[in-house]
């Protein structure tokens, strides 16, 4: 060992002032870290699943108001397309485009 | 400081965190020196010296007890080594052995190097070996690993090392006697 430490200066190489000491913790800590990070993607993995979850519920949302929004600018567009049918069609009219009609 | 037997005992019990605590007191600094002398680089040798405390604490529960704890984890941050000197080949700026202007660009572009007249005389022999001799030279004249010990190491044959040595030892004496 002596002479590893002769020989290493001898060469020229240098190391970082305590890094023998800091490195050593640091490696040791480093094999700590694998159980940590399984912890930390664990949890991630929940807060992805809760994301997607209020994703869909706000999609869901969202395309209902759009259908809602649909049905009632038809029904605006239909109620103003009324007032140019004349008044022996509108029977007719009405049957085609509310009773046979889904909307 | 931590022996090798309490090394033992603690991979016998299954008591690898221990183990691999006991590994650090005892064999760190070795390590580091060790890798050190093959990568050149501080900065790369930090990084061959994290991979080979991976490998050593995941390979400890199949540790079948055929070489020492010490020749084990000497064989791993050896291979670590080798395997970082073959990536930065392939990357371009790696540790050519083409010249000693190769091998000293190399060496200085290391901060952590600091290169006088003794330095250099060494470097400038080292530089002159072929990869094989120089890895053996270092490891038996700096590391003062045995022979059996170097063979384990590097998997290569016992008498090819001492061949590869004594010649190693021939030539670094005569370029630092003609140098120095």
């Amino acid at each position: 060992m002596k002479k590893e430490h002769s020989h290493h200066k001898q060469m020229g190489y240098q190391i970082p002032e305590g890094y023998l000491e800091h490195s050593k913790k640091e490696m040791l800590d480093f094999l700590e870290h694998p159980a940590k990070e399984l912890k930390s993607a664990e949890s991630s993995w929940k807060k992805n699943i809760l994301a997607i979850a209020a994703t869909v519920v706000l999609a869901v949302g969202i395309f209902s108001l759009n259908s809602y929004s649909t049905q009632d600018e038809s029904f605006e567009q239909l109620t103003i397309e009324s007032l140019e049918i004349s008044e022996e069609d509108f029977d007719q009219w009405f049957d085609e485009n509310f009773v046979l009609n889904d909307v | 400081m931590e022996t090798e037997e309490h090394i033992v005992q603690h991979i016998k019990n299954k008591q690898l965190e221990l183990a691999v605590t006991a590994i650090s007191n005892a064999y760190h600094e070795m390590l580091y020196w060790h890798i050190r002398k093959l990568v050149k680089h501080h900065d790369a040798a930090n990084d061959a010296l994290q991979n080979t405390y991976v490998r050593i604490f995941k390979g400890l529960a199949n540790f079948k007890f055929k070489s020492s704890i010490k020749t084990w984890c000497y064989r791993i941050a050896y291979n670590e080594s080798i395997r970082l000197v073959g990536q930065n080949q392939k990357l371009g700026y790696g540790n050519s052995n083409d010249g000693s202007t190769d091998y000293f660009a190399h060496l200085t572009a290391d901060p952590y190097f600091d290169l006088d007249a003794v330095s250099h005389a060494l470097h400038e022999s080292l530089s002159k070996l072929s990869e094989k001799q120089q890895r053996v030279f270092q490891m038996k004249y700096f590391d003062e690993l045995t022979f059996e010990e170097i063979a384990k190491i590097t998997s290569w044959n016992t008498n090819s090392i001492k061949t590869a040595f004594y010649a190693a030892k021939e030539k670094v004496t005569i370029h630092l006697m003609e140098t120095v």
